[in-house]
């Protein structure tokens, strides 16, 4: 597991919330909320795999 | 020419009917009678006339009035009051319609249905003939139609070009054919036109601004333009102007001209026939209302 | 390693110029719909002279408004006065400032104008320009209200939407 994916995710959660106080303060709350779903997709797409991974990891591990 | 210009204004359905119309026939109208839901006519200056097969529709003549007034005929209100506008060339273009009234007065023409252009033709020499006669203030007299403007037109050209400098107060926009201030015959250079207003003030005002040597009118009719008249008379102006008459009898009988011809403000009465041309001399008469020359 | 860093910084500059050019925008349709505004005003002080044809008014004002509106008059008095009727003449010069700041609203608002143009009753027409400045006068003071708040958010927007980019592509 490559450490650089935990700053990007942590980069891109800073950016999603600057965004979100920014698009919030200029009225468009809804392109807000937008973005910050959209943020949390792209996170969602990055960890997916690890999460499949931790799962098959906590199987194999109770042998279940 | 004249079929250029035609061309350049025409719209919708006449324009199709003015390019298939022969040339020669637009080249010699003198008038064009456009009406709505009627045929064309094209009117020479003999009497003669040309119909088209082409009835006009009442978007046509608007869009042709429009074109005429380049989109602007805000600007021609106070023409229009007059039922006419001038177009560049001093083609008078004649409208009727439903008019609209204000005070009891008309204050513009709706629903046009019918324009009737007039060809300006500007007869170089037509004074020719008149020219040594006129002497003094002359008023030169002819039944409609016969050539006084065209002959007083040319006379001022002549006249100007002699030397003398002349105000012609042009009530109806006939004289100098001005179109938006512009005159559009050739008057000579030492003339000035006063365009569209009343006689009578526009020849005192024209004797005040440009001490003339000569003010000429058109078509004098009412008391206040012989009362005008005479205050310019008495001013060491000459004058020339033209009168609706047939012959010396004419003069005699109308009393609006007593007072003229008493005080013998006229030096020369000049009487126009039509035959063999429109403005041919007929005869000339002396203030005293002697033959001069039959 | 180095590519990246400079893919990155690329696309950052990127995204930060087209947030700075949005949010000038704003500032730039102000001033055309003033400009306009003020074309407007002299078309009409040149119509209720009643003297002057369109072509004419059309080319006193061409010089005193600045661009594009002085090409655009320009262009409406040669036409018109080659013959064209002043509303078609006005919708297609109106077409060629397309490329200008004014919106689509302001350009539609514009192009009404035409079809009261060549009425014959400078009443009409006085009353047609007089309603299209109402509007640009609107539009104005809406847009001096929002313009602070969305040249703010054009600029964060244009730098964040940058670095956003860079951290998901590397």
């Amino acid at each position: 597991m490559d450490i650089t994916v935990v700053f990007q995710i942590a980069a891109v959660g800073i950016l999603v919330a600057v965004l979100n106080q920014v698009l919030k303060g200029a009225g468009r709350d809804d392109q807000a909320t937008m973005t910050t779903l959209a943020g949390l997709i792209v996170v969602l797409f990055w960890i997916i795999s690890y999460v499949s991974d931790l799962f098959g990891t906590v199987q194999s591990l109770f042998q279940l | 020419m004249i079929r250029d210009m035609v061309l350049q204004y025409a719209f919708g359905g006449l324009l199709a009917a003015f390019q298939d119309c022969r040339a020669r026939l637009l080249e010699g109208a003198a008038e064009i009678r456009i009406r709505q839901g009627l045929p064309l006519i094209l009117r020479t200056s003999c009497g003669g006339e040309a119909v088209l097969p082409y009835s006009p529709t009442a978007r046509d003549i608007s869009g042709m009035l429009d074109k005429m007034a380049n989109s602007s005929l805000y600007a021609f209100d106070s023409e229009i009051k007059n039922g006419f506008i001038t177009i560049p060339g001093g083609h008078r273009v004649g409208i009727c319609g439903r008019a609209a009234l204000e005070g009891g007065r008309i204050k513009t023409i709706r629903n046009i249905s019918g324009l009737t252009i007039r060809i300006a033709r500007q007869i170089l020499g037509a004074g020719d003939e008149v020219l040594p006669h006129i002497s003094g203030n002359c008023l030169i007299i002819s039944p409609p139609g016969q050539g006084k403007t065209t002959v007083l037109r040319d006379i001022i050209r002549l006249l100007s070009l002699d030397g003398r400098h002349i105000s012609v107060v042009d009530e109806r926009s006939e004289i100098a054919g001005s179109h938006l201030g512009a005159r559009q015959n050739d008057l000579g250079p030492r003339t000035d036109v006063l365009d569209a207003a009343p006689k009578a003030e526009g020849m005192l005002l024209m004797l005040r601004a440009h001490s003339p040597d000569i003010i000429a009118v058109d078509e004098i009719g009412d008391e206040a333009d012989i009362s005008a008249i005479m205050t310019v008379a008495c001013c060491g102006v000459q004058i020339l102007a033209t009168l609706h008459g047939e012959n010396v009898d004419d003069l005699r009988k109308k009393p609006i001209l007593a007072p003229l011809i008493s005080n013998k403000i006229f030096d020369r009465y000049i009487f126009l026939t039509n035959k063999p041309n429109p403005g041919s001399l007929k005869a000339v008469y002396s203030k005293d209302l002697e033959v001069v020359r039959r | 390693m180095t590519l990246q860093i400079a893919g990155g910084l690329l696309i950052i500059a990127a995204t930060t110029l087209i947030g700075w050019d949005f949010s000038a925008r704003g500032a730039r349709r102000v001033r055309d719909l003033t400009e306009l505004k003020k074309s407007l005003i002299l078309l009409k002080s040149q119509i209720d002279y009643s003297i002057y044809t369109l072509p004419q008014a059309f080319s006193h004002i061409s010089p005193r408004v600045a661009a594009p509106f002085d090409e655009f008059y320009a262009k409406l008095a040669k036409d018109v006065e080659g013959g064209a009727d002043a509303a078609s003449a006005w919708v297609s010069a109106v077409h060629s400032l397309k490329n200008s700041n004014l919106d689509k609203t302001d350009l539609e608002n514009f192009a009404i104008l035409g079809m009261s143009l060549g009425a014959m009753d400078s009443g009409v027409q006085i009353n047609s320009i007089d309603m299209v400045i109402t509007n640009i006068d609107d539009s104005l003071k809406r847009l001096l209200a929002e313009n602070p708040k969305n040249s703010r958010m054009y600029r964060g927007l244009g730098i964040v939407a940058g670095l956003l980019i860079t951290i998901v592509l590397i």
